[in-house]
C-alpha cells in the first residue's frame, strides 16, 4: 500500500517497511536540523543518531497519541531527546578515554616515544594506500565507513586492505623476531 | 508511563529549525542502517553463513 502523510502512522503500526523511505524523505530534513543543533561535529554520529530516531519511531509507534500531539511534533521530540542522549553518552566516553589516556601516559611515558617511532617506521613497510588506511583507522580512529567513502570504495574493501596490511606487518615482525 | 508516551506532551517550536535536507546517498545509507537495526537476526544469519563459507574455504585450500 502506498504510504502517505495521512496513513504513515497506521503503516508503521502495520510494520509496512515502505513507511521507512517515506519517513526519511519527508522528515529527514527537519530531524537532521534538530540533530545538528545539538550534535555539532561528527557526521557519522549524526547519521547514527538519525537512524536511532527512526528505529525508535518504528518500535514505539504504539506510544504515539494522535489526540494529544501532531506526528511531526512527536518525532521531533524523540529526535531532541535522542540527540541529548547522544551528547551525554559521548561526554561520558570522552571522560573515560581521557582517564584511560592519563593512566596509560603515566605507566608508559618512557616507552611511548619509541612506540610511536616504531609504529611509523613499521607503517612505512606498507604501500601508500594501505599506510593511509592504517593511519586513519588505527591512529586517527576514523570509522571504516568514512574511509571507504573517501576512497570511493566499499566498507569491505577497507577491511580487506586492513587485513592484508596486518598480514604483511605480522610477517615482517615475525621475521625480525627470528 | 513510558518516555515515548510522555513525548506526546512535548511541543517544540519547529519554526526555529531550518530544514537541512540529506543527499540521496545519505538517505539510502540511513535507510540501510535502519533496516539492519530492525532485523538484527537476518544480519546474524547472513554473517553466520559468511563465516561458515570462509571456514569451509580455508579447510578446502
Amino acid at each position: 500500500m502506498r504510504v502517505t502523510g495521512e496513513n504513515v502512522v497506521r503503516q508503521i503500526k502495520l510494520k509496512n517497511e515502505e513507511a521507512l523511505p517515506f519517513l526519511i524523505k519527508t522528515y529527514s530534513g527537519l530531524l537532521n536540523a534538530i540533530i545538528r543543533k545539538y550534535l555539532n561535529g561528527n557526521h557519522q554520529d549524526m547519521e547514527e543518531c538519525l537512524a536511532d530516531v527512526l528505529v525508535s519511531i518504528w518500535f514505539h509507534i504504539d506510544s504515539y497519541d494522535s489526540s494529544k500531539n501532531e506526528f511531526k511534533q512527536w518525532i521531533a521530540a524523540i529526535t531532541k531527546y535522542r540527540a541529548i542522549d547522544y551528547i551525554r553518552k559521548s561526554e561520558k566516553l570522552k571522560e573515560h578515554v581521557s582517564n584511560v589516556d592519563f593512566d596509560e601516559r603515566m605507566s608508559s611515558q618512557v616507552s611511548s616515544k619509541q612506540n610511536v617511532l616504531d609504529l611509523s617506521s613499521l607503517f612505512n613497510e606498507l604501500n601508500d594506500t594501505e599506510r593511509k588506511i592504517f593511519e586513519k583507522y588505527y591512529v586517527e580512529g576514523v570509522p571504516s565507513k568514512e574511509i571507504a567513502s573517501e576512497f570511493q570504495a566499499k566498507d569491505s574493501w577497507v577491511h580487506n586492505k586492513l587485513s592484508m596490511g596486518r598480514k604483511k606487518l605480522k610477517t615482517i615482525l615475525l621475521k625480525d623476531e627470528v | 508511563m513510558s518516555l515515548f508516551k510522555d513525548l506526546n506532551d512535548v511541543k517544540l517550536d519547529l519554526s526555529e529549525f531550518d530544514e537541512l535536507p540529506l543527499s540521496e546517498y545519505e538517505q539510502k545509507r540511513i535507510l540501510k542502517d535502519v533496516r539492519n537495526k530492525i532485523h538484527p537476526k537476518k544480519q546474524m544469519k547472513k554473517r553466520l553463513g559468511l563465516s561458515v563459507a570462509i571456514i569451509a574455504a580455508f579447510m578446502l585450500s
